[in-house]
């Protein structure tokens, strides 16, 4: 077996590549090996963040038993049990909610570029401004939050970025604010050359001026849209990233460059990125079409920041990753766990495996579908004392000749 | 007529199915659950009864995890399933 987690391809999912090259699972072929092998996980500092769910009314009635209580159909009749189908089927609202939750403003770029026929084609002046007054720009529109302005101005200079809306659509509400070249966390730029348009979106962490406003959403970020019509935006784009580092720094870097440059500068801003993917990811169901597969939220993300520790839906997900990448003729011979096994196995006295016979009952029905004495490998991730390791079952099947020695 | 709704009866509790969920200090809640509703409904009640943050708690069937799309149906449970309620696992290494 030759399974090399580190190296494998890592499209498909934008994360993984910079992320998850953190976990290294070796699983090198070594001839007669029976050891476990290793998981390698770095060292992280613990930093979970639960969100305490708002509860609605109780509606389950339960009683307590003996940990290995079993069901009595007469109790069942004494009101023990909970009707969950008697309210109507729309009271499966939480499936739209927790998606709706994250689906402000998307800021997608359509990529839909309107050509003002311009009188305001600024080509010319732009030359104009000096570095040190900074480069200014006369966007065609500007949209902050849900709001679309006509009349605008956005001045690039070396140490902040000033930008001045008027004439909103539908409204006469007016916008002036400025950021420091510090709290631009992104600038991404498309140009399109048919019809020399710039558009541009720029993410911004909130400032006093944004913080009170209408559009204010949790996150701590906004976003700044526009779109300009100017024939030598190519040379202005130059001049702007060349006004300062930060700017050639997040110029249309591809996220994985960003996050690590970031991380290099400011382990902060780090944070800051998985904020804004959590925002805009929506659960990842891998494989899909699986009906093992795993399901990971927004939520699972966070634990993929540095000094976090990992779950067990990220561990799970590796595997199945893992699991996925090995030829469809091999497949038969390995069984994977989830991170779930062991627990169970073990019970909640932690102890370990004291009561073979009970453990055993306890995941008897885990592999009711599959043969794992068939197997030449079997994984089994453990989570215990808030470390993960991973341990591998090589050749179970010659148990069973192993008659004359000592087991 | 009372022939009738004794007919009824059965295909109306044939559609239901009773699932015990079982937390990991042995404690375990009753539901009684369409064959075709999600178990999301299942979930969110379990873990309003408990008092726990859903997102702390992960569901298995058999050493399936579950997702709260799914449906009994499809998972082919059977009346009287046991349905695992673990708390989420963290660690580094």
């Amino acid at each position: 077996m030759d399974v090399d987690a580190c190296s494998q391809d890592t499209s498909g999912w934008t994360l993984k590549g910079d992320i998850t090259s953190g976990l290294r699972i070796d699983m090198h072929k070594r001839d007669n090996d029976r050891d476990s092998y290793a998981v390698d996980v770095p060292e992280q500092g613990l930093a979970l963040n639960y969100e305490k769910a708002e509860l609605d009314e109780i509606m389950a009635s339960s009683t307590s038993y003996d940990e290995h209580g079993q069901m009595h159909p007469d109790e069942f009749e004494d009101g023990m049990v909970v009707d969950v189908t008697s309210d109507d089927e729309e009271s499966l609202f939480l499936i739209s909610g927790s998606e709706s939750s994250a689906a402000s403003d998307s800021g997608e770029d359509e990529g839909c570029l309107e050509c003002s026929d311009s009188e305001t084609c600024y080509a010319a002046t732009g030359d104009v401004f000096s570095n040190q007054m900074g480069i200014k720009i006369f966007p065609d529109y500007v949209i902050h939050g849900s709001t679309s302005y006509g009349e605008s101005q956005v001045v690039f200079s070396a140490d902040c970025i000033k930008i001045k809306c008027s004439d909103a659509i539908g409204s006469d509400e007016k916008f002036s604010s400025e950021w420091a070249v510090a709290d631009i966390v992104h600038i991404v730029c498309r140009w399109s050359g048919s019809v020399t348009t710039a558009s541009v979106k720029l993410c911004l962490r909130e400032n006093d001026v944004t913080k009170n406003e209408k559009h204010h959403n949790d996150s701590g970020f906004l976003e700044v849209r526009f779109s300009v019509n100017d024939m030598c935006w190519m040379d202005k784009e130059q001049r702007i990233r060349n006004l300062a580092a930060r700017y050639e720094h997040i110029w249309n870097a591809s996220f994985g460059d960003m996050l690590w440059k970031n991380y290099l500068m400011d382990p902060n801003a780090l944070r800051d990125f998985f904020a804004i993917i959590a925002e805009s990811l929506e659960d990842v169901i891998y494989p899909k079409g699986d009906p093992n597969a795993v399901s990971i939220s927004k939520r699972d993300i966070e634990f993929l920041q540095p000094e976090t520790f990992i779950n067990d839906t990220i561990i799970d997900f590796y595997i199945k990753y893992l699991e996925n990448k090995i030829q469809p003729n091999q497949k038969h011979k390995f069984h994977f766990f989830n991170s779930f096994f062991y627990r169970k196995l073990v019970g909640k006295d932690q102890g370990g495996v004291s009561e073979g016979r009970e453990a055993f009952l306890r995941v008897r029905r885990w592999t009711q579908k599959v043969n794992i004495f068939d197997k030449e490998y079997i994984f089994i991730p453990i989570n215990f004392s808030l470390h993960w390791s991973l341990l591998v079952i090589c050749h179970p099947g010659e148990v069973a000749n192993l008659k004359g020695k000592n087991l | 007529m009372s022939g009738q709704e004794e007919e009824k009866k059965p295909a109306d509790q044939a559609a239901h199915i009773n699932l015990k969920v079982k937390g990991q200090d042995g404690n375990e809640v009753f539901f009684r659950i369409k064959h075709s509703t999600q178990l999301r409904k299942l979930m969110n009640a379990y873990c309003d009864r408990q008092s726990v943050d859903i997102n702390s708690i992960a569901f298995l069937f058999d050493g399936r995890r579950l997702r709260g799309e799914q449906t009994p149906e499809e998972l082919e449970m059977e009346d009287g399933d046991e349905i695992d309620a673990m708390l989420h696992q963290t660690g580094g290494g």
